[in-house]
């Protein structure tokens, strides 16, 4: 009897298992939302795919459409549909956007596998967030391949667009930074109100030891060099200079010399031209800098964890009196004062970090690496996919997306709602108190219920007004950002993107080069290797072949650079 | 009276080696009990402490600096954990049954040498350990089975491990054939013989491979973020992963990988450490009454009885 | 004669079905799963050989043979990372394979029951903790002022940068391996210890062996199944380093020792995205650990007459 039984229930799901099968088998192979190509370049409306007429949506029916993009995921707020500006703007425009994606942040190798499995399997979201430096190739493939929807290319689609339209028009680098080589524009991504916020982060040091050896704050590299020295008198145990793993500390001090770490940049001397690091003057920049480094690191001013020390040691060492000079953040302004200041309440009222202004080299010029030419968030973006084409929302998503673009939609998406997250005081605009006395949360926590005042990969308008109450509202922060402007944008390098065929040559050599240089670098420096092996590292990397990749790169700089 | 599978009961009396031998182990147990509870007396100390004090703290944490319970707080109202909860029960519980029917189903397959087909079945089996598609045509599977979004995405594409089968299957075989063969004269069917006989004979490597699927489905981060769409959907290592690992970029500052900009790291740290803890205790409070299963032999009078 | 033996074949596939057809009919349930999830996709290794677009699918993408494979070996690291993936799998194999035995062996021999248990619960702890909160204690341990350094200090030493220097890595990153699972790891060989038969250790006993030699002649051949299953397996994963944990411990002034094929191919696929190639470099990964299965599946067969099939 209990045989019979099993011997039924196999056959059910046997049979089961095999219809699975056939359905899948079906279906394999071929993107299943359907691949009507709505990329060509003829600017006629496309076919939708879809049996019936769903056409643009009446404005008083309530449109639903999928988001893909990283959750919030922070401290006060995990999902953006709990935030205020969110809901707002569902009210504002008669919408109900799902957002659908993992918590982790967009950058990390989860998010990045995540959309790479949506793209390549055809199940796309309606709107997407992505950086298309990740897929293979880029933004242009994507069109082509049947994926994204080329908006500038369709008229209908593109005239609803006219606050985007104008800031293309008014601002050469954001259109050169959104448009493809051929001129078409199909990414809506995060603009700067003025790049003055790329200069959010640089160096400071430690403002009580320089009161306590009697220097002023160090302008060039001799300086800082003398002031490192005079903090190691202070006490032997000290190590004047900290990092961590992924070195910001050394390497921001590279700019100085004329430099930048592992990308080709314009040339100091021919800006027209792309050098990388080790080609530069020959080579002999790099090797002034290695030598330099190495001479600070055997006088102990340079902490001999540096490279393998993760940020917590790294924060542990600044806040314990280990270190005085080191690479900032702005919220790290306050936080390593507040530890400090936790751990020894003398020195309450006293500690301070200051910030510098970029430091000046054998270049001679006040070169740094924020990306002062940056106006536009690079090649990271919102897309619209062609399933929203074949569901009907496109309209409807362009108008959000145009309204995020307008005055009014910058204030709700940067501010939150007036009355209730802000309050307008002589025409200046400050958080209320519910932002700003949240029980549970910090000011810096707690905003992020209600708006999004510093970057967030939005198809917006950053306000820099916003910005600065939020991320620089310690004193001293606000005073290095302040001198981190006063940097020399020479080195700044736009976001170029290169074809599939281009940008699969260029990695082959510059992940081979950059693992070179990258394990030369630390051996270098702690003296594990002598300083007489860089001309044999210079050609070694020569022969990887480094001339045939910054060849690459120029080819694809002009083609930006003409757009 | 003999404790079974341990071979150092009393048989008369302990030879003075034997002494010294079993005061070394019990010193050696006891180092290593020390090496092995630091990491989770560092994260249970660092999840009450203040962090600021833990931010400029070097080395060792011999005791919490400072206390707060508000990382217990936070935790507890963070809309995400509470979703990984529940979602992750459900795939414990879940799946943790239909992995161990099938697996034992199967593993009883595999051990029957009797079987003429049995070397390719069980190679069939083996060469998916080795080769796979890879995730996209996977996900169109999944996907085409309409499973996407679904919590069965999290259990039934992982169904039988064959690892654990193949364990399972040497535990099978180790029972000695007379207990098979009495249960046959007594006229028991294969089913019989499965549940009756052999399952009683390896409870042990049950309760093991049982511990490991269980073990497996609450770590499990992977699944989940390729076919779990709505966000209240994901399970708890997926969520805990997130308030670990913020960006882990590549090349870019580490600074930024650790916070997001204007965050409070402060109240993040409190985050982190108390979310470890709390994603730990259920996984060691089920280990007691698994455990019980591991120090008792069963053997007791099967055959003479 | 050929006759003879023709039929003899049929006829000894029918009577095996009549005599097991309920075994068989398990058989397929359980591999109809197989077949769905695990062969239906297996059409994706083809992506290893093709420019894989996704609105052509796999059949539709354009075939390029070896192109990937090509760009692996042509990396100018290549037979370094190839000798770092084996060397890390070796030392775990001579090292990590044996200390779990070693251990469920010593938790047989303590006296103490209530001892015992606690001592289990405690050693499996670390298994449980994420690595990246445990990788940032063994950064704390290792840097130039943490425990280990001190204890060196104290010994008259020099401080060490171990983390900067590639001949620690492989110590430091199969030690830490076994720190964090061999607690967890014995619970298999508990499991197996559990089965060997008493009545083998009290005849042992009877016939005067010690406690050592009961161990030696009884326990351990009890459990040697067990143990060759799993040394077979760990033989078959002999390409695969779980390359989060090298991400969080290495730095590129370890890459000598520590840069392996799969955290090669992360630095390298974040800046491409790529899909065929990383596929490339997982099926040649396969193809490797299913040759050297094959063959130590053999061997022990021939051996010791337990293998795999």
């Amino acid at each position: 009897m209990l045989k019979k039984l099993c011997l039924l229930l196999a056959v059910l799901f046997i049979i089961a298992n095999f219809a699975a099968c056939g359905q899948s088998g079906k279906t394999d192979g071929s993107a299943s939302s359907g691949t009507t190509k709505t990329s060509d370049s003829s600017g006629t409306k496309p076919a939708t795919s879809t049996p019936g007429t769903k056409d643009t949506k009446s404005s008083d029916e309530v449109v639903t459409f999928t988001w893909f993009r990283p959750q919030i995921n922070r401290n006060a707020i995990v999902y953006w549909n709990d935030a205020l500006w969110v809901q707002e703007l569902e009210k504002r425009m008669n919408v109900k956007i799902n957002f659908e994606g993992p918590l982790v942040g967009a950058t990390s190798k989860d998010y990045i596998q995540a959309v790479q499995i949506l793209l390549n399997s055809g199940d796309y979201p309606h709107v997407l967030f992505f950086n298309w430096n990740n897929y293979s190739g880029g933004l242009a493939g994507a069109i082509e391949d049947g994926i994204v929807l080329n908006i500038s290319k369709n008229e209908d689609y593109w005239a609803r667009l006219p606050y985007w339209r104008e800031l293309l028009e008014s601002n050469d680098f954001i259109r050169r930074s959104v448009t493809l080589d051929d001129g078409s524009s199909a990414i809506f991504c995060h603009v700067e109100e003025t790049t003055n916020r790329s200069c959010y982060n640089g160096y400071a040091v430690r403002g009580d030891w320089l009161e306590n050896v009697g220097k002023s704050a160090p302008t060039t590299i001799d300086e800082l060099y003398e002031v490192l020295v005079a903090f190691k008198q202070m006490d032997s145990k000290i190590y004047p200079m900290t990092d961590e793993s992924g070195s910001s500390t050394v390497n921001n001090l590279l700019p100085a010399w004329g430099l930048k770490r592992n990308v080709p940049y314009p040339d100091p001397d021919n800006p027209d031209k792309l050098t990388h690091w080790t080609v530069y003057k020959n080579g002999q920049a790099f090797t002034d800098f290695i030598t330099t480094m190495n001479k600070w690191y055997k006088e102990g001013l340079i902490d001999p964890d540096f490279a393998s020390q993760d940020w917590d040691s790294r924060s542990a060492k600044m806040t314990t009196g280990v270190s005085g000079f080191s690479y900032l953040l702005p919220q790290q302004y306050t936080a390593w004062k507040d530890a400090i200041v936790a751990a020894n309440p003398d020195l309450k009222g006293k500690v301070y970090f200051l910030g510098l202004e970029p430091l000046i080299g054998p270049a001679g010029k006040k070169y740094n690496t924020n990306n002062m030419r940056n106006w536009a968030a690079t090649t990271a973006g919102n897309v619209i996919t062609v399933r929203a084409e074949e569901d009907g929302v496109v309209e409807r998503i362009l108008d959000v997306i145009n309204y995020l673009y307008s005055p009014e939609g910058t204030d709700l998406i940067n501010w939150g709602v007036e009355g209730v997250s802000y309050n307008v005081k002589d025409g200046k605009k400050e958080w209320s108190e519910l932002v700003t006395n949240d029980p549970e949360f910090s000011f810096g926590d707690a905003v992020f219920k209600y708006a999004i005042p510093t970057w967030g990969d939005w198809p917006k308008i950053m306000s820099y007004e916003a910005w600065l109450s939020m991320e620089t509202k310690d004193p001293d922060a606000l005073r290095a950002h302040q001198n981190y402007l006063k940097g020399d944008p020479g080195l700044s390098m736009p976001a170029i993107v290169l074809t599939q065929a281009e940008s699969e040559e260029y990695n082959r050599i510059m992940t081979d080069v950059n693992t070179l240089v990258d394990e030369y670098f630390v051996n270098l420096i702690t003296g594990v290797r002598p300083l007489d092996d860089i001309p044999g590292l210079l050609e070694q990397i020569d022969k990887i072949g480094i001339e045939r990749a910054l060849e690459i790169y120029q080819g694809a700089y002009d083609r930006y650079m003409s757009k | 009276m003999s404790k079974k599978g341990s071979s150092n009961w009393m048989y008369g009396r302990r030879s003075l080696g034997s002494k010294i031998f079993d005061t070394f182990n019990v010193l050696f147990m006891i180092i290593l009990m020390i090496i092995t509870i630091y990491p989770f007396l560092y994260v249970l100390f660092a999840s009450v402490s203040n962090p600021l004090l833990l931010m400029s703290h070097q080395g060792i944490l011999w005791k919490p600096l400072g206390f707060t319970l508000k990382g217990y707080m936070l935790v507890l109202r963070n809309a995400g954990i509470k979703n990984g909860f529940l979602v992750t029960f459900f795939v414990v519980i879940v799946g943790t049954a239909c992995n161990m029917i099938f697996s034992l189903l199967f593993s009883y397959v595999l051990s029957r040498r009797n079987l003429m087909w049995h070397s390719v079945i069980t190679l069939l089996a083996v060469f998916t350990m080795f080769f796979n598609g890879g995730m996209i045509p996977t996900y169109i599977i999944v996907r085409d089975l309409g499973l996407i979004d679904s919590l069965w995405s999290l259990i039934l594409p992982g169904l039988i491990s064959t690892y654990n089968v193949i364990i399972l299957r040497t535990a099978l075989r180790s029972v000695p054939a007379e207990l098979e063969e009495s249960a046959k004269l007594d006229g028991a069917g294969d089913l019989r013989i499965l549940v009756s006989v052999l399952i009683p004979v390896i409870v042990p490597t049950i309760a093991a491979i049982t511990l490991f699927y269980m073990v497996g489905h609450w770590n499990a981060w992977s699944n989940a973020l390729i076919y779990i769409k709505t966000p209240t959907k994901f399970p708890l290592q997926l969520v805990l992963r997130s308030i670990l690992i913020r960006n882990q970029t590549e090349g870019a500052m580490s600074g930024e990988a650790y916070y997001a900009p204007g965050e409070d790291y402060a109240a993040r740290m409190l985050l982190k450490y108390s979310t470890v803890i709390v994603s730990i205790i259920p996984i060691v409070c089920v280990y007691p009454f698994i455990q019980k299963y591991f120090t008792t032999g069963v053997m007791i009078g099967a055959i003479k009885g | 004669m050929n006759h003879l033996g023709k039929r003899s074949l049929k006829y000894r596939i029918v009577r095996d079905f009549k005599t097991n057809y309920f075994v068989y009919i398990l058989a397929l349930i359980c591999l109809s799963y197989y077949f769905i999830f695990c062969y239906a996709p297996m059409g994706g290794i083809l992506i290893a050989f093709k420019n894989y677009k996704p609105t052509k699918g796999i059949w539709g993408s354009q075939w390029v043979g070896f192109k990937y494979f090509e760009q692996i070996f042509s990396s100018y690291f290549i037979v370094r990372l190839f000798r770092n993936t084996l060397l890390i799998n070796v030392y775990d194999l001579l090292f990590g394979f044996p200390a779990p035995i070693i251990l469920a062996l010593l938790f047989n021999e303590l006296t103490s029951t209530k001892f015992r248990r606690v001592v289990q619960t405690v050693t499996y702890l670390p298994h449980f903790i994420s690595q990246v909160v445990i990788c940032g204690i063994i950064v704390t341990f290792l840097s130039g002022d943490g425990l280990v350094n001190q204890i060196l200090n104290m010994l008259g030493k020099e401080s060490v940068i171990f983390l900067q220097n590639p001949r620690y890595f492989r110590t430091i990153y199969v030690g830490s391996g076994i720190w964090q699972n061999v607690g967890y790891g014995t619970i298999l060989y508990l499991a197996a210890l559990s089965n060997v038969d008493p009545q083998l250790l009290d005849a042992a006993a009877i016939d005067g062996c010690n406690r050592f030699m009961r161990v030696w002649h009884v326990t351990l051949p009890g459990i040697t199944p067990t143990i060759i299953i799993m040394l077979i397996l760990r033989i078959g994963n002999m390409m695969n380093v779980g390359f989060e944990k090298i991400i969080l411990l290495y730095n590129p002034s370890t890459y000598e020792t520590a840069d392996v094929l799969s955290s090669f191919v992360y630095r390298y696929g974040l800046l491409e995205g790529n899909f065929s190639y990383s596929t490339a470099v997982g099926l040649l990964n396969s193809v490797i650990n299913f040759t050297l299965l094959v063959a130590v599946n053999y061997i022990s067969r021939r051996v010791s007459e337990i293998s795999l099939w």
